[in-house]
């Protein structure tokens, strides 16, 4: 039995959900996935910017914009600075394609 | 619950608010269509998912203690009294037993989730102004303090008969111009200045550059959602039937959260009429704009809000109108003047406006009864019965409360921790590249390969001009993103 077995005196009745007496442990239940969401999150977003940097930097913004996302980004593992006449990474220059113009 | 018109009673005013929380969740809803239209088609998805996850937690944290912080601080604490322990205290406390289904309570329940679509709404405001730029992880630490604390100490001071602002200073807010518009537009504007404008709004020479919305008649059907939702909130601010008393000794009627009569058909004429002077006249002043003449609509009601349980109709048109038409010219004269890139004009249509409101109420309804007197309370003006009453000193110095000392203050404190432990803003490559392409994916697929105008000019800004033209923290977090990935690849 987790509660009531009786509906059939209802000005006698308090809390109408099962386990009466566990509240405090179910805040302090709540509470720690609370926090531990948060940190999880936090951390989850830390290694998805720190990969996407990396990625980018190797790369270069150009092949890493408009792919339609990481996924189909081909990396071929060649460093950008050793690629020649390759595409620029941010922080260097790059001649900005046209606009409204598909890109090669 | 034995006599039926008590019964019908109790089981109205349960079923009254249970609708106004069902009308509001449009709100939230307006609010994630209006900044995705409003987004650029690379951030649409990040920019999504920051605003909904509002809902799951702000309502976890309004669960644990928002509740019982707005009926234990309604004394500061330390202004008026002490921290306030009673019956209403204990029934908030997330472990008291009438925080869930009791067969001998029918209004905790719903008038929590009133206060907690208030919460969102207020986290919401926040939101707009830091897209496309802002890291997910401060969003949220914001979205918590707003919604679960900050705004719900002041609704307490501010928003309650017996909170210290309405029994001292005659503090009057109806409809919540500053309650939760002035202290959700103080928090956006630190937020703003922290996390600094996004890549290319600026140029070298301080030209202003107009980031389009990716999707302008969304952003205006968002609005749109947001007047429907927000019926359902100036509802909820009333109380639907109470007896107030009188000299017959009964009387029945609705009152607004200070337990001051008004009625429903009132506020819907004041609700409608400020709507349409603040659509009037940013209409004109924008020259037929679509987002500002809507946003204006908007900022008519939070203009009007603080009063709108006793102006006339046509007192809320003009002030629906005035209000907005300041806080546009006020919103380009900051964006001008200070650089600061309020992506949706949140600053400027939640806290100017919001501030406004509260500032002209305690003009136009100077004099008229606060709240009943709360025992052992001494108001600095009191009406002829002895009541608090509404004065312009009481929500002059309530306007600045809201916006400066729990809107602002605590954003900015928050902010600045944020932004030193690398949690506020996005790497620059991050925000170049959209903040959709590594964790999303293109929300548009179709459309991949094409460049957009302003895109060609951010990545040049950012290319030639550096940290010239970005906040530092830009550039000091690519640097520690990629330190911190070297670091654990050597683990």
């Amino acid at each position: 039995m987790t509660g009531l077995d009786s509906f059939s005196n209802p000005e006698s009745i308090g809390p109408l959900y099962p386990f009466v007496g566990t509240e405090i442990v179910l805040v302090i239940v709540a509470v720690a996935l609370w926090i531990g969401w948060h940190v999880a999150q936090t951390r989850a977003e830390s290694k998805e910017y720190e990969a996407a940097v990396e990625l980018y930097e190797r790369i270069g913004l150009d092949r890493a914009m408009h792919a339609g996302g990481s996924a189909n980004i081909v990396d071929d593992g060649v460093p950008l600075s050793s690629r020649a006449g390759g595409p620029g990474t941010a922080g260097e220059p790059t001649p900005p394609p046209v606009p409204g113009q598909p890109r090669g | 619950m034995t006599d039926e018109v008590g019964a019908l009673s109790v089981i109205f005013t349960e079923f009254y608010y249970w609708v106004t929380v069902v009308m509001m969740f449009l709100i939230h809803v307006g609010f994630c269509t209006y900044e995705v239209g409003v987004a650029r088609r690379k951030n649409l998805q990040h920019t999504l998912m920051k605003n909904a996850m509002v809902i799951p937690l702000v309502t976890v944290t309004f669960f644990f203690f928002g509740w019982w912080i707005y009926f234990a601080f309604q004394n500061g604490p330390g202004i008026t009294g002490g921290l306030i322990s009673d019956d209403f205290t204990a029934a908030a406390q997330p472990w008291s037993e009438l925080m869930a289904p009791h067969m001998q309570d029918r209004i905790n329940g719903v008038f929590w989730a009133a206060f907690l679509l208030f919460s969102w709404t207020a986290a919401s405001i926040v939101s707009g102004a830091v897209i496309e730029r802002v890291r997910t992880t401060a969003f949220f630490i914001l979205a918590v303090m707003i919604g679960s604390v900050t705004w719900i100490i002041d609704a307490a001071w501010g928003w309650s008969p017996n909170g210290w602002m309405v029994q001292l200073m005659g503090y009057h807010d109806a409809y919540a111009s500053g309650v939760i518009h002035a202290v959700a537009g103080g928090t956006a504007l630190a937020a703003v200045i922290v996390v600094g404008p996004r890549i290319g709004k600026f140029g070298p020479k301080g030209e202003i550059r107009d980031i389009k919305p990716h999707n302008p008649w969304m952003t205006c059907l968002g609005l749109f959602i947001i007047y429907t939702g927000f019926w359902g909130f100036y509802a909820a601010c009333n109380v639907p039937i109470l007896d107030i008393g009188g000299e017959s000794g009964t009387f029945f009627s609705a009152t607004n959260i200070y337990l001051m009569p008004t009625t429903l058909s009132g506020i819907t004429f004041n609700f409608l009429l400020s709507l349409s002077g603040g659509m009037m006249a940013t209409y004109l002043l924008s020259k037929g704009d679509a987002f500002w003449t809507f946003s204006g609509g908007l900022a008519g009601i939070i203009g009007a809000s603080a009063g709108n349980d006793l102006y006339h109709p046509l007192q809320a048109l003009i002030i629906g109108a005035v209000v907005p038409a300041v806080a546009y010219k006020a919103h380009y004269y900051v964006e001008r003047r200070f650089h600061l890139d309020d992506a949706v004009g949140s600053v400027a249509v939640h806290g100017y406006s919001g501030f406004l409101g509260v500032v002209i109420a305690g003009f136009v309804l100077w004099g008229y009864p606060a709240a009943p007197l709360a025992d052992g309370a001494s108001p600095w003006f009191a009406t002829a019965e002895g009541l608090p009453m509404v004065n312009p000193l009481g929500n002059i110095l309530g306007a600045i409360i809201m916006f400066g000392v729990l809107g602002f203050l605590p954003s900015f404190a928050v902010c600045k921790v944020l932004d030193r432990l690398g949690l506020m803003r996005v790497p620059r490559v991050v925000e170049l590249a959209g903040l959709d392409t590594h964790d999303y994916g293109d929300a548009y697929p179709y459309f991949q390969d094409t460049e957009t105008a302003f895109e060609t000019v951010e990545r040049a800004t950012a290319l030639q001009d550096g940290e010239a033209t970005s906040p530092g923290s830009i550039a000091r977090e690519d640097a520690r993103a990629l330190a911190r990935g070297k670091e654990r690849r050597t683990r």
